[in-house]
């Protein structure tokens, strides 16, 4: 490495976009430096400065890459004659002639796409695509009326009533340059005009006269090396001319960790590379459009996919974040911004949450399910799928369906319309649907963790709180003092209500995750617990003691509580009322036990209540069903005494009373009515007024509240002892089933935490926030459908549409409310500055993780894995290696570390894409003779002279290893055989290399080698790949892929034999391995051509699950094990017959 | 007790079968160096070590790459875990090379590079506190000033994180100015090290122990000088 630094007179130079580096004498030109490293810059007067072709510009900074500093001081001062090529702009930008400007230090130097003689091949032609027509932009044409001095309304209001009475558009806004812009092209075009309107909401553009059909979109894949843009006609959806460019943020790195490092280390890096791509894409935006033939300002709506960060590159956000473990990206939600505006700078301290804004029925969810999601799957007819989602956020889909007080319809925005989304009676269809058409088994978790959590308790807290443990692969056992694991679900709650088929397959969901379940097994000493090696415990034991009325002879026979008659009923002991019971209390067990009594045969139930109708905590429906039962309700009136004879109920006292100042609970004091007594005539009183907590149970030395609960801290349900938990009824006094879901979700995020040592609070995740002005102007009343239950429409049969149809049906009302997320917060406003049509939008589709960006969402749009039913693995391939594995069932997405070894970075003769660039490489394996191909030459160079190889590039790239090793001139290990014998093949200092051009057969005058260290490098990369994909398939449970598709910029170039057998992924049927070229580019183009894709990709980005792969226990292994040929143990059934036999190790 | 002859056929035969990646060779050759009186301490620096520091020549020599490398190392500690209990039953006291504590920075997970070097120590007779990966910068201070380490060795696999070196650096030297620091990892190279203020660093697994031999001689002989 002492070589590199400066001997004596001699600087190092890097040219950019290339990267080709090397030293040049001082006082050398740049140009005498390019001719040396063979890097062509233009120039046609013989470097005289006369014809200013050779224009170069010397870069700024600290470029830790390559540990130079560069400045334009490092250069000689410009001179007279240079400066009239140039204007103020680019004197000031530090462009330079490169044939007038001598070296006197190490400078970076960039080589602008002019002044370069050969044009980077761009390979990311545009696919033909089936995509249905549905853009954003719309245009109008509408002839006004002329003002008059009669008629002196204003141009905007005459062209809204206009476009209101011919087409319906109502509420429509203008933009402002828009609106600037209205008087003149009114008049231009003698009051006729062409209005462009973007989403049927906003006039974005006026053009004179009728010019509906000149109407265009440019979708735009912003790569790390290149940058493609495809114009589209909105009109019909036809590519009408594709442009591309170099990313001209190269010169800041060539990979994303480059840049972002550029960014750390230089103060304005940010700005520079946002400056670049702007300038990129107004490039791209001008060339595509004078190769159609159409202004710049006809492009009406534009949308950009990238990695996530070219994502905050191009959108002015801090990517440091995103550079450094756990890599979270500033905003995952898809985003509308004004082309010529913006300037959204999250600021760095911004937390790392998605700032969208989310659907007000997750948002009112304890337990958060996303309602939108599943509802939107449920729309298509995706049952099992959609009961994935639900399951994702918890897993009692079927159990709340039948007995949640549903928050979530009481917030849901279409109730603002006509009615609330039916979601609960959805997602208990849901379950339903699953039951009836069978489970297959869950997969087991792995665990990954060796801290083991013991659960005490198995209601909806405990159990919850284990799915989410085991989740994350940690060990957990759940110990119950009943025979059957549920607690209240189980023994407090009818079977009419909820039938225990549901939770007896909801509770084996669980436990075939692997969560163990111990019944029968009460546990009081918690420390023993400690003792046996469970690092923590979640106490969710409920609330077992009934609370009394404290009122005369409550000890009468006769005097049953409530829990206890539903416990015995639901355990299938036989239970007698006859003639009249009295119930007392007004909350579900209340109701539930007044229903269970009239069924066991009571003549008459009265339910007893202190309040009125509108203060009963039970759910309402149930209080209708139960009077439609014939309970009745003897509402504000409470018990005074028990009448007994012998020790047996005869009658109950009561008081009337009346409501007066609200209590704690906001509710109104019931006030008993002064010598309002009366009597009831009933054989039994059962009472309902609420359970307290058995402290006799519990361990001793923890503390309570004065209610008798346990005390906890309201986030972090931490008791006042270390590593003990509470949630649910111990906690929480009694509540409802889905607070007590989300008391367990809460206790195993903090179990999570205290796990790992970190602070409870800091690491929680922040409050989602609600999604707010959702539009529901022109929109239809559809009335609200209720899927019936399962037994109701057996007992009627089937009038009308099956449940799957009203289950669609219903799931189509809904608004898909997130949609309408605000974007972050706008704190600085400049000038965005792409110069496209001044009014218009650019969309910028969503990112799924750190890694896994906007550009991984158009893989998504494009190829559609979500519809598919065979297992696909869809490899991107660039600098960046993005996976997808899965089908409809499930997604998953991951990003491998390849480095840029693909793109033709760090293999000593790698280059991009250009002329001359090796293409693909085939060595004989008798006489080891190589022939290859070169860009935009038809014939190999075994059939013609003068081919000219200037490198090797990434189709080739992915060619030499696994013809080298077919050829028997590496091992499988990736090691040169030190014995062979062969003129190409040589040993010198820098170790082993194999010649695959002679130097007469390049144009760089040396020969072109592959060494030990790019076989290294491939190997790295291919590895990484490979291993991903293999801790992809063993996270979802699959041990073969259906099929594989390769993507990325040079997707279309690869052999696909060849990838099979360097083992780039594991093994798969040749024909079932597909070419798909830029799948994220063809992703865009889906995504401005039809926006209900731009809704399809927010709620799939959202779906894909992110795993993090190099914290796999076994990623070392699994990586390791992955960089032999085509690996070290996995067999390749399918291509076999293509790799040397045994002799090769 | 093994002839000599004996206990040489069997510290070369654990040598190649480290070298050999051969798990069951080596466990076979160690049970029998217990079973024959070879000397467990010169088992495992003769037999053992010697076949991984083979190994790690092979290494620099571009003959082994990552994978076999990680494969020598299970035979390795496979071998290991036959005569540590056997060296410790001896009550052999042994001979200690150096100190060092080892992390990959934070805001990075890659460490594959790092244990490989982790072990390289090992097998060199140091004294090795392993700090793993995503380390807080200030944990290496800690730790160092807590076993009094001679060396500090840092790894970053990213450009991003490496940034965080030059800073660690300081904060040791504030604490301790005579321990020696040295860095590794694929961004990291000599002119880097330098930049950095770092005393030395590593290219390469095999090379990184011997570097770190160099800076603790130099701190011996300073410290002599000084007295």
């Amino acid at each position: 490495m002492s070589e590199k630094e400066n001997i004596g007179n001699r600087h190092r130079i890097i040219f950019q976009p290339s990267g080709r580096r090397g030293y040049v004498d001082k006082g050398k030109t740049i140009k005498q430096a390019s001719v040396a490293l063979g890097v062509d810059i233009e120039g046609i007067c013989g470097e005289q400065a006369t014809c200013g072709k050779c224009k170069v510009r010397i870069e700024e900074g600290y470029f830790e890459k390559y540990g130079i500093q560069s400045g334009r001081d490092h250069v000689s001062p410009v001179g007279e004659v240079e400066k009239k090529f140039f204007n103020l702009q680019q004197e000031r930008g530090g462009y330079r002639l490169a044939c007038q400007t001598q070296v006197h230090g190490d400078i970076v130097v960039f080589i602008p796409e002019e002044s370069r003689i050969r044009k980077q091949v761009v390979r990311k032609p545009a696919r033909a695509m089936d995509i249905e027509l549905k853009p954003a932009v719309k245009k109008y044409y509408v002839e006004l009326v002329k003002a008059t001095l009669h008629d002196t309304l204003g141009d905007w209001e005459r062209l809204q009533d206009e476009l209101e009475k011919k087409f319906g558009l109502s509420n429509l806004t203008i933009d402002y340059q828009a609106l600037i812009s209205l008087q003149n092209v009114v008049r231009e075009g003698n009051w006729k005009v062409t209005i462009s309107v973007w989403k049927d909401k906003e006039v974005i553009k006026v053009d004179a006269g009728q010019v509906t059909k000149r109407c265009y979109g440019l979708a735009v894949d912003v790569g790390s090396t290149t940058v493609a843009g495809y114009l589209c006609d909105l009109t019909d959806g036809t590519v009408v001319t594709t442009a591309s460019m170099m990313n001209p943020q190269v010169i800041y790195g060539e990979d994303v960790m480059s840049r972002i490092t550029y960014h750390m280390s230089n103060k304005d890096g940010l700005e520079h590379m946002n400056k670049a791509i702007i300038d990129g894409l107004n490039e791209i935006a001008g060339e595509a459009a004078e190769q159609a033939g159409i202004k710049r300002e006809d492009i009406v709506d534009m949308v950009i996919v990238g990695n996530t960060c070219m994502h905050h590159l191009f959108l002015n956000i801090d990517p440091l974040y995103i550079g450094m473990s756990p890599f979270p990206p500033a905003i995952h939600h898809s985003l509308d911004l004004k082309a010529r505006e913006l300037g959204l700078k999250v600021p760095p301290e911004a937390e790392a949450a998605d700032k969208g804004g989310y659907p007000p029925c997750q948002v009112a969810c304890p337990a958060g399910v996303n309602g939108q999601d599943f509802l939107y799957l449920t729309a298509q007819g995706k049952f099992s799928e959609a009961l994935e989602l639900v399951r994702r956020a918890m897993p009692f889909s079927g159990v709340c369906g039948y007995v949640c007080t549903y928050p979530c319809e009481v917030e849901c925005e279409r109730g603002q319309l006509d009615e609330p989304l039916s979601i609960c009676s959805t997602h208990r269809f849901l379950a339903e649907y699953e039951l009836g058409a069978g489970r297959a088994k869950a997969t087991p978790v792995v665990k990954k963790r060796e801290d083991r959590v013991a659960i005490i308790g198995s209601g909806p807290a405990g159990l919850a709180c284990a799915y989410d443990l085991i989740r994350k692969g940690c060990p957990v056992t759940v110990f119950e003092a009943a025979a059957k694991a549920g607690g209240l679900l189980r023994y407090g709650i009818p079977d009419y209500r909820l039938p225990k088929g549901m939770l007896d397959n909801e509770i084996n969901f669980i436990e075939e995750l692997g969560v163990e379940i111990k019944t029968s097994s009460p546990q009081k000493d918690v420390k023993s617990l400690f003792d046996q090696g469970y690092k923590a415990v979640f106490l969710a034991t409920g609330a077992g003691i009934p609370q009394k009325m404290s009122i005369p002879n409550e000890e009468a026979s006769g005097v049953i509580c409530a829990l206890d008659l539903l416990r015995k009923v639901n355990s299938g002991e036989n239970v007698e009322l006859k003639k009249r019971v009295a119930v007392i209390g007004g909350g579900n067990a209340a109701v539930d036990a007044a229903r269970v009594a009239k069924r066991l045969g009571a003549d008459e139930v009265v339910l007893i209540y202190r309040r009125s109708r509108a203060e009963m905590p039970a759910i309402m429906t149930e209080v209708e069903e139960a009077e439609r039962e014939g309970v009745k309700l003897h509402l504000l009136a409470a018990p005074v005494k028990i009448l007994a004879k012998d020790g047996q109920v005869i009658g109950l006292q009561c008081v009337r009373t009346e409501l007066g100042e609200p209590d704690d609970s906001g509710r109104q004091r019931p006030i008993p009515i002064k010598g309002s007594e009366f009597n009831l005539d009933v054989s039994h009183v059962i009472v309902a007024i609420g359970q307290v907590v058995d402290k006799a149970t519990l361990p001793a030395g923890l503390e309570y509240t004065s209610q008798g609960t346990i005390s906890v801290d309201p986030e972090t349900l931490q008791t006042s002892m270390e590593g003990i938990f509470a949630g649910g009824d111990v906690a929480l006094g009694a509540s409802n089933v889905i607070k007590s879901i989300a008391a367990g979700q809460q206790a195993a995020i903090s179990i999570g935490l205290h796990l790992e040592g970190v602070d409870l609070k800091r690491g929680r995740p922040a409050p989602l926030k609600r999604v707010e002005n959702v539009p529901k102007t022109g929109l239809e009343k559809v009335a609200r459908r209720v899927v019936p239950l399962l037994e109701l429409e057996q007992g009627k049969g089937s009038a009308g549409d099956s449940r799957e149809e009203i289950a669609a049906e219903e799931s189509k009302r809904c608004l898909n409310c997130s949609q309408f997320a605000e974007t972050a917060a706008v704190v600085e406003c400049r000038d965005l500055g792409v110069k496209i049509a001044p009014g218009a939008y650019i969309h910028v589709l969503p990112i799924e993780a750190g890694f896994v960006g906007a550009d991984n969402v158009g893989v998504l749009l494009a190829e559609k894995p979500y519809e598919q039913d065979a297992i696909e693995l869809i490899i991107d391939i660039g600098t960046n290696g993005e996976l997808i594995l899965g089908n409809r069932k499930k997604l998953i997405s991951s990003s491998c570390a390849t480095g840029p070894a693909f793109e033709g970075a760090e293999i000593r003769f790698g280059c991009r894409a250009a002329p001359g660039a090796i293409e693909k490489i085939e060595i004989d394996p008798e006489t080891k003779e190589v022939r290859f191909k070169v860009i935009e030459r038809h014939e190999w160079n075994t059939e013609v002279d003068n081919i000219g190889a200037n490198g090797i590039c990434g189709s080739a790239i992915i060619d030499v290893v696994p013809q080298l090793f077919m050829a028997g001139i590496i091992d499988r290990t990736g090691r040169f055989k030190k014995d062979l014998q062969h003129p190409r093949f040589r040993i010198d200092e820098g170790g082993a290399e194999f010649v695959i051009a002679w130097a007469k057969e390049t144009s760089i005058g040396e020969d072109i080698v592959v060494c030990q260290d790019d076989v290294r490098n491939i190997q790295l990369a291919k590895g990484a790949m490979y291993a991903g994909a293999k801790l992809m398939m063993r996270r979802l449970g699959v041990d073969k892929v259906d099929k594989v598709i390769l993507a990325g910029a040079f997707g279309s170039y690869i052999d696909k034999k060849s990838a099979a057998v360097l083992g780039l992924f594991p093994s798969c049927e040749l024909e079932n391995i597909y070419s798909v070229g830029n799948a994220a580019g063809d992703g865009a183009r889906v995504a401005l051509l039809n926006v209900d894709k731009r809704v399809e990709a927010d709620i799939m980005a959202r779906q894909v699950e992110y795993v993090e792969l190099t914290v796999e226990p076994d990623f070392d292994k699994v990586f390791s094990e992955a960089m032999w040929l085509p690996h070290m143990k996995d067999k390749f059934p399918h291509i076999e017959n293509l790799l040397p036999g045994k002799a090769a190790k | 007790m093994a002839t000599e002859e004996r206990t040489k056929e069997i510290l070369k035969g654990l040598q190649d079968a480290v070298i050999n990646f051969d798990e069951d060779k080596v466990r076979e050759l160690c049970h029998a160096a217990i079973n024959e009186g070879v000397d467990p301490y010169v088992a495992t620096m003769d037999g053992l070590a010697a076949g991984m520091l083979e190994v790690g020549e092979m290494y620099n020599k571009k003959e082994y790459f990552v994978p076999e490398m990680l494969m020598c190392a299970d035979a390795l500690y496979a071998g290991l875990d036959i005569l540590k209990p056997a060296i410790v039953a001896s009550g052999r006291k042994a001979k200690v090379s150096g100190t060092v504590v080892i992390g990959v920075v934070e805001g990075d997970v890659h460490d594959i590079g790092k244990n490989l070097i982790k072990m390289m120590f090992d097998v060199a007779g140091w004294n090795v506190y392993d700090l793993g990966k995503d380390v807080p910068l200030e944990k290496f201070v800690e730790e160092q000033l807590k076993t009094g380490s001679d060396i500090v060795a840092m790894s970053a696999m990213m450009t991003t994180s490496m940034l965080g070196m030059p800073k660690a650096i300081e904060m040791i030297r504030a604490k301790n100015p005579k321990c020696r620091i040295m860095l590794g990892g694929a961004p990291i190279n000599l002119d880097v090290a330098k930049k950095y203020g770092a005393d030395g660093y590593a290219e390469s697994a095999g090379t990184a122990v011997d570097e770190a031999m160099k800076l603790i001689e130099m701190l011996r002989k300073e410290e002599a000088a000084a007295e």
